[in-house]
C-alpha cells in the first residue's frame, strides 16, 4: 500500500481497509425476536387474546388478561417469516373476522419492527370463553 | 373431557413414572454389580439363574412371547386407530392465513349455543370428523319445538363458522326431571 499521502482526501491505512457497507456483516433477526413481536400483536386486536394455560389438557390459572402475549411460534427463513400462535377469542365475535384482522396486524407488526416479509400466518382458536370470564374489551 | 380422556392420562403418567424409577433401578442395579457388591432391590442373579435354565422350546417362555406379541399388536391398532381430530380447519379468503379450532373449543362454543336456544335447559356436544352431537335438556314435554330451536340455532353457528357444510349436526333432546 503507498504510504504517499494528501492530508486532507487521502484516507488513512486504517479507513483504507474498511470494507463497503454491505459488506461489513450481517444482521440475522432470531425466532425469538419475531415471536415477541406476534405475541404482542395478538394484544392489540380487540376481541383477541392469549389462550388460557393448559396442563394435561386442564384449564389452569386464571384466564390471561388481554395485556399478557399469546404464545407464538415462529421461523425465520431469509427475509421472510411463518407464524404460528394460540389464541383466544371472545364469544360470540365472529372468529374468521377476528382472525383476518389478527393476521393483518401481525404481519404489520412483524413488517414494521424487522422488516421481514410474513409469508404464512397459522392461527389456531382454543377458546372461545373470553368474554363471559372477563368481558369485552372497551373500543 | 370425558373420563376415558381422563383415564388415559392418568395411566400415561402412572406409566411414564414406572418405567423412570425402573430405569434409574436398573441404572443402580448396573453399577453396584460393576463394583462387585450385592444386589439392592433386584434379584437380578435369581433371575439371570432361572432365565439361563429355559430354552425356546419352555412353554412358559412361549407363553410369555405369545403374550407380549399380543399386548404388542393390541397396542398399535390402538395407536394407529384414527382418533378425533384435535382442531379442525376454518374457511379464510386469506390465501396466507390458516385458521383452526380446537375440537374442545367448538364444542363449548356450540353447547353454549344450543343452551341459549329457547326451551333448552343445558346442552353439552361432541363434534366428530362430520358429525357433532348435541345433547340437551329441557323442561318442557313437548321436545319438538326445542329441538327445533336448538338445531337451527346451531346450524346457524356452524355456518357462522363457515362449518356448515362440513359438520352435520344432530340434536337429541331429554326431558329433564
Amino acid at each position: 500500500m503507498s504510504t504517499e499521502t494528501v492530508p486532507d482526501l487521502t484516507p488513512s491505512p486504517a479507513e483504507a481497509r474498511v470494507p463497503e457497507p454491505e459488506g461489513r456483516g450481517s444482521l440475522r433477526i432470531h425466532d425469538r425476536v419475531v415471536e415477541k413481536v406476534a405475541g404482542y400483536a395478538v394484544t392489540t386486536v380487540p376481541d383477541a387474546a392469549a389462550a388460557p394455560r393448559r396442563v394435561l389438557g386442564l384449564t389452569v390459572g386464571s384466564p390471561r388478561s388481554d395485556d399478557e402475549a399469546a404464545k407464538v411460534t415462529a421461523t425465520v427463513y431469509g427475509d421472510s417469516v411463518s407464524v404460528s400462535a394460540t389464541i383466544a377469542v371472545a364469544w360470540p365475535s365472529p372468529i374468521r373476522g377476528v382472525a383476518a384482522q389478527l393476521a393483518q396486524r401481525i404481519r404489520g407488526e412483524i413488517s414494521h419492527h424487522t422488516g421481514l416479509r410474513v409469508d404464512r400466518v397459522d392461527l389456531n382458536v382454543v377458546s372461545l370463553r373470553l368474554s363471559e370470564v372477563q368481558g369485552r374489551r372497551v373500543q | 373431557m370425558n373420563a376415558a380422556t381422563v383415564t388415559a392420562r392418568i395411566v400415561s403418567v402412572l406409566l411414564a413414572l414406572v418405567l423412570l424409577v425402573g430405569g434409574l433401578l436398573v441404572a443402580v442395579e448396573i453399577v453396584l454389580a460393576q463394583l462387585g457388591r450385592q444386589p439392592w432391590l433386584i434379584p437380578w442373579p435369581a433371575w439371570a439363574s432361572w432365565l439361563g435354565s429355559q430354552t425356546w422350546e419352555s412353554t412358559g417362555v412361549r407363553l410369555i412371547l405369545v403374550g407380549l406379541v399380543v399386548v404388542g399388536l393390541a397396542l398399535l391398532v390402538l395407536a394407529l386407530r384414527p382418533g378425533k381430530p384435535r382442531r379442525l380447519a376454518l374457511p379464510v379468503t386469506d390465501r396466507n392465513l390458516h385458521l383452526s379450532i380446537a375440537r374442545r373449543a367448538l364444542q363449548q362454543t356450540l353447547a353454549d349455543t344450543a343452551a341459549r336456544a329457547s326451551g333448552v335447559a343445558s346442552a353439552s356436544a361432541k363434534a366428530r370428523r362430520r358429525t357433532v352431537t348435541i345433547n340437551a335438556t329441557t323442561a318442557n314435554p313437548d321436545t319438538t319445538d326445542v329441538q327445533q330451536a336448538a338445531l337451527t340455532a346451531v346450524t346457524e353457528r356452524l355456518d357462522q363458522l363457515g362449518l356448515a357444510g362440513r359438520l352435520r349436526p344432530r340434536v337429541r333432546i331429554e326431558v329433564s326431571s
